[in-house]
């Protein structure tokens, strides 16, 4: 048994694979499955002060290398999240994170103090990447002025571990995610979904209600895993990777590339135990590398050595 | 299913395909192993996948049996996957998961089945296991398609058919043997359990206003299990539920553009 342990700052985590927000409901539905408790972590489906009832359909739609989807931020408000789903999470040991999303700073604020009162929560991802609602908090991710305001009004509000989650339609990724850093974020999560979009050529009609949606899924990995690499070698916050995972190699890549955490997304759809599948994957992976100790693998990708 | 804790009502698993049946040039009959000890009743489906080296969702399928250690699936050939299907070597192994979905409940007294094509499969489930009180009415487009599936159909006290060409039974739509049905006066049902194209279904629907009445939906989904909200479908209240969890069974009434907020 390898030891597949990790750090996210200050918080460890017994093995780096965790759910991403949006593929895994809020628990009840992946622990018909298996276990919760085998994860390293759990990302809630993101939370708006207000319930959402989302898009029209189509919401969703599957590519060679993925999938779109337009869901909306649908979600049952996060007063109906405290007192309906938050009571199911007192008994689980795995690390729980709750993901914000809103269309203004008071929205977002006003979530992180309602969670504040939760008895059994380690964190809290701030979504501001949402590329499927107007007002879904992207606009942060593009303002580095408003981004930095509200990241240091949800540090005030929040003793939890706080995180950013950010999107990759961005200049320069490691000036946003170091605004982050700045204001006192505690780590931060990348990437969110990409805009992207697809045509049925015989209607002519776009295959997602809203036209654009989200990219997820294999064909965003190389995308995220740059990301992660720039962001590791220039900001010093832990990161959690997220973009396509569908293998322990996939995960490992990640590690190396610097990420100390990882999200498993679209696989979920895949394979509904997809987080088992990988811890147990992973860990003989790293046996068959000689891993003996995953977390000193972090950030530790070379370059190639040039022959010319 | 209860907050956090883990519960064995549900399974992945590798499946070898144990036979296939080429009904037609469109429907296939798969018998695919299955684990025992899981309760798989009319309604439910199961997210089928063969492993390839492309991106590809699952593929939800209803039950069309269930008997020891192996389910059987009604697959129509409509596009990509299915056609990996048909076409896949004899001993590929299949990846299932299930079972999905909320299935039929089932009252006591005569129930009313109403179907057509690929819809048959969970009506032919239920069926199969109240043989003595089902009436079904089957829709097809042609005799030779009726005499493909007829193998496959479990011995009925009475099986009423319609074929869009007239080759065999009545000819027309199963809608309009329905009407003949009632007309005849062979209403006296608890129950009716309706699956195949959505404008049947509605149609079924309003016919049966006085009956109470559940159909099967065949929404486009990406997880089959609740978790990408993909699948969702407007209730009467406004409402949204998921047809994969909540569904793919919902009585009509309950549905938007169904019931009586249709006017």
């Amino acid at each position: 048994m390898a030891d597949l342990s990790v750090q996210l700052g200050e918080m460890s985590f017994c093995n780096p694979v965790c759910l991403a927000s949006g593929t895994a409901g809020y628990g009840p539905e992946v622990a018909s499955w298996y276990d919760l408790n085998e994860l390293g972590g759990f990302f809630s489906k993101a939370l708006t002060l207000e319930p959402r009832s989302g898009n029209a359909l189509p919401r969703v739609c599957e590519l060679p290398t993925g999938m779109l989807n337009t869901i909306g931020l649908a979600n049952p408000g996060v007063s109906r999240f405290i007192s309906e789903q938050l009571p199911g999470w007192e008994e689980l040991k795995t690390r729980l994170f709750v993901n914000v999303a809103g269309s203004t700073a008071d929205d977002y604020v006003e979530c992180c103090r309602r969670l504040e009162q939760a008895p059994r929560l380690d964190g809290l991802e701030i979504n501001v990447s949402c590329p499927n609602v107007k007002q879904g908090g992207i606009s942060f991710s593009a303002d580095l002025g408003d981004l930095a305001a509200l990241v240091r009004r949800c540090r005030e509000t929040t003793r939890r571990l706080l995180i950013i989650k950010l999107s990759p339609q961005v200049t320069d990724i490691v000036s946003v995610a170091q605004v982050c850093a700045d204001e006192g974020a505690d780590a931060i999560s990348l990437i969110n979904t990409i805009p992207g979009m697809s045509i049925d050529i015989g209607s002519r009609r776009t295959r997602l209600s809203t036209g654009i949606g989200g990219y997820s899924g294999p064909g965003i990995k190389p995308v995220a895993l740059a990301q992660v690499y720039r962001v590791a070698r220039a900001v010093s916050l832990p990161i959690i990777g997220i973009g396509g995972i569908s293998s322990a190699a996939d995960i490992l890549e990640f590690i190396l590339a610097g990420a100390s955490v990882i999200q498993v997304g679209t696989y979920n759809f895949v394979q509904p135990d997809a987080g088992r599948k990988l811890v147990k994957e992973l860990d003989q992976l790293c046996h068959q590398l000689g891993i003996e100790q995953l977390s000193s693998a972090v950030g530790t990708v070379e370059l190639p050595v040039t022959t010319a | 299913m209860q907050n956090g804790r883990i519960t064995a009502e549900r399974q992945v698993w590798s499946s070898r395909l144990l036979e296939r049946l080429l009904l037609t040039d469109e429907y296939l009959l798969l018998r695919l192993e299955a684990p025992g000890g899981l309760d798989f009743r009319p309604g439910m489906f199961v997210n089928l996948q063969l492993p390839g080296d492309r991106f590809s969702l699952p593929r939800p399928f209803s039950v069309m049996s269930a008997t020891d250690g192996s389910l059987q699936l009604l697959v129509k050939v409509v596009g990509r996957e299915t056609r990996r299907f048909r076409d896949c070597p004899a001993d590929s192994v299949f990846s299932l998961a299930g079972p999905l979905g909320t299935p039929f409940p089932v009252p006591a007294g005569a129930l009313l089945l109403v179907g057509g094509g690929v819809g048959l499969a969970p009506l032919l489930f239920l069926a199969q296991q109240y043989r003595d009180r089902v009436t079904l009415l089957a829709g097809f487009r042609t005799a030779a398609e009726y005499e493909s599936l007829a193998a496959v159909l479990p011995p009925l006290s009475q099986a009423l058919l319609a074929t869009d060409d007239g080759s065999a039974g009545s000819p027309g739509l199963v809608t309009e043997l329905l009407e003949q049905h009632l007309a005849a006066g062979g209403c006296d049902y608890a129950a009716a359990m309706v699956c195949g194209p959505e404008p049947m279904m509605y149609r079924v629907a309003q016919l049966l206003r006085s009956l109470p009445t559940w159909v099967s939906l065949e929404n486009y989904m990406a997880c089959g299990y609740g978790v990408c909200m993909g699948c969702v479908v407007a209730m009467s209240d406004r409402n949204l539920s998921r047809a994969c969890c909540e569904g793919p069974v919902f009585r009509s009434d309950l549905l938007q553009g169904y019931g009586s907020d249709n006017g």
